[in-house]
């Protein structure tokens, strides 16, 4: 009895859980393919993946299209970057002391909380302006981006505290320590970083199929009805952005520490409007497309570029016209996005089949 | 009809202007607990108006507004909805669109919309039994997993009473439910609206008078924003005042 439910709703489960396992499969006998350099690829493009995913969170779901993402994301790599310059003294550092707002720094795992808590706040602040002065759609997106700018600009201009456009270089493949005795090897760090997605991604799907996560796609769908029914939208916008502004910034930390170096443009708008992309090729508001639109996405940029500079070194830089081109070309014919378009056809298989079982049984109870 | 029950709405010397045009005039009315009240009326007498006041969405010009005995007048309509619970559905539905018909039910559900009982929420036994029995009572059981964007019209509309219905609210105000129904759905609504009177107090405003006629017990006819006439459905078609302003209005093609 009890197997045959397990069964039944396994078979009821959207397709895109399906995609998921698939997905977690490869990427968990992915280093067991694949050289060194993969492996560090994919490394990024898993810290890649948490990011889209906080970004799913907030527009697929809750209908908040933040275009300027990557602050969170920067600000959270920032964090440990300064913390790592700073105990690993780079000939860039000319302070004694971090000043009282960045003294948790002084220790790792200070600055990993921090990486953490300082987004979550950022979000916080942003949120509680935007969403209490009732600002929404177009100007929502609009403020966020002009934020990321700005905050590019700010870590250029704060170059005691953030190296400027040079940028800090830190200890990676690590988690909480900057001592490069400590480092991991590259498939120990791949599979941390693996365990932070996966980690990531059953907390996204708890908060979706909770009623949190159907109030979010409330406001989504249609938020004055939401406040009809007494609902206080605001919290629950202010709520989401502040998690997804947390998972932001785990990205960010994961991404430093892979890379070993952030940069200002780890903060940007173009960061922010990549990952956009991402999440609209893959799909929104199903958590599957976040990440299967960033693997691909990022896969094809790897493999364009080296393509591209195989050829000769001038024709290097036109790898982001093919993918542009693809990019327009899945946007076009499928608005839905990749994963959002298998779902679909699966729903209204289902529709179909359901509709024509109520008819049949409409038609028994006439005769 | 209890005409010795509670009182649950009341409106005293109701009257509205909006830049000089009288909307409503002096308007009494008392509904009991547990009826069934249809209010009929030609075009632009003041239906409308007069649930957009009860809801708080217009503030009258002066009279009173008592609801269980308590003064209502020119409160907000979240406040009015949220702690007076009077549901209000509204003429053309207004539901979820890429949610599911039972998620658009569970959102409705009334005691479960502060920021912190939705983080913690797990769904009882309770629970789900109550929504279940609402999907049954509109008529939706079956279509319960679809989305609500795929429902036809009418169903949409069931969907909207569903919700208003989900709300627990002591008083339900539905505005033109049959709008835009086929014949049968009109049928079907008008059964829905029998099942629930009873079990709650309802306000119907409709145009359609086959409909009027099949659910119909007590009837308020409104014209030129006053009170033309008040009783049973029989005591109204019989009313001869009633049946020049309605035929007249009406084209004089139907009969009331």
């Amino acid at each position: 009895m009890a197997k045959s439910d397990f069964t039944k709703r396994l078979k009821e489960l959207p397709v895109n859980r399906y995609i998921d396992a698939v997905l977690f499969i490869f990427l968990l006998v992915f280093p067991s393919m694949n050289g060194k350099y993969w492996i560090y690829v994919m490394t990024g493009i898993m810290a890649y993946m948490i990011f889209a995913l906080s970004l799913d969170l907030l527009w697929g779901y809750t209908g908040l299209m933040s275009m300027g993402h990557s602050l969170l994301f920067g600000a959270g790599g920032y964090m440990v970057g300064i913390c790592s310059a700073y105990m690993n003294g780079a000939d860039w550092i000319t302070f004694d002391h971090l000043p009282w707002f960045l003294s948790p720094l002084s220790t790792p795992a200070g600055a990993f909380a921090m990486a953490l808590i300082v987004p979550g706040l950022i979000s916080l602040f942003i949120g509680f302006f935007m969403f209490s002065g009732r600002i929404q759609g177009v100007f929502f997106s609009l403020i966020t981006m002009a934020m990321s700018g700005v905050a590019e600009l700010f870590i250029i201009n704060q170059s005691k505290y953030t190296h400027g456009n040079s940028g800090i270089s830190l200890t990676a493949r690590t988690i909480i320590s900057n001592n490069m005795a400590d480092h991991m090897d590259d498939t120990s760090f791949y599979y941390t970083v693996f365990a932070f997605l996966v980690l990531v991604y059953l907390l996204c799907l708890l908060i979706v199929n909770s009623r949190l996560g159907k109030v979010l796609q409330a406001v989504r769908e249609n938020e004055n009805r939401l406040t009809f029914f007494g609902y206080k939208t605001s919290a629950f916008k202010l709520l989401i952005y502040m998690i997804s502004g947390v998972l932001a910034g785990l990205a960010g930390v994961l991404y430093a520490r892979t890379q070993g170096s952030i940069n200002s443009s780890s903060a940007g708008i173009e960061l922010s409007t990549v990952v956009l992309v991402w999440v609209a090729v893959g799909g929104r508001g199903n958590l599957t497309g976040a990440m299967t639109g960033t693997l691909l996405l990022q896969v094809a940029e790897t493999l364009l570029n080296s393509m591209f500079s195989g050829i000769s070194a001038d024709f290097a830089q036109y790898w982001r016209l093919v993918q542009g081109i693809i990019i327009l070309i899945i946007v076009f014919f499928i608005p839905k996005g990749i994963v959002g378009e298998l779902i679909s056809l699966q729903q209204r298989k289902r529709d179909y089949l359901r509709k024509e079982a109520i008819l049949r049984k409409e038609a028994e109870d006439h005769a | 009809m209890r005409k010795d029950g509670k009182v649950l709405l009341e409106v005293k010397h109701l009257s509205v202007e909006f830049n000089g045009f009288k909307a409503l005039t002096d308007v009494n009315m008392k509904i009991y607990d547990g009826e069934l009240r249809v209010i009929i009326g030609p075009n632009g007498a003041g239906k409308t108006t007069f649930m957009d006041l009860v809801t708080g969405k217009t503030t009258p010009t002066s009279g009173k507004i008592l609801f269980d005995g308590t003064d209502i007048t020119g409160k907000q309509t979240t406040e009015i909805t949220g702690r007076y619970h009077i549901g209000r559905k509204f003429q053309g539905p207004n539901v979820f669109d890429n949610m599911t018909v039972r998620e658009n039910i569970e959102i409705a559900v009334s005691g479960y919309n502060s920021l912190f009982k939705c983080c913690f929420f797990r769904k009882s036994r309770e629970y789900t039994d109550k929504v279940d029995e609402i999907l049954r009572k509109v008529n939706l059981d079956d279509y319960a997993g679809f989305a609500a964007g795929d429902l036809s019209h009418g169903q949409r509309q069931w969907l909207e009473i569903g919700m208003v219905i989900a709300q627990d609210p002591k008083l339900i105000i539905l505005d033109e439910p049959t709008a835009g129904m086929t014949a049968q759905e009109t049928y079907k609504t008008g059964e829905m609206i029998k099942q629930m009177k009873g079990e709650h107090t309802l306000i119907v405003v409709e145009h359609d008078m086959d409909f009027v006629r099949q659910v119909a017990e007590y009837v308020t006819v409104l014209n030129y924003g006053k009170l033309l006439a008040e009783g049973t459905m029989e005591e109204i078609q019989n009313n001869p005042e009633v049946v020049a302003v309605y035929l007249k209005e009406d084209g004089g093609g139907r009969h009331v």
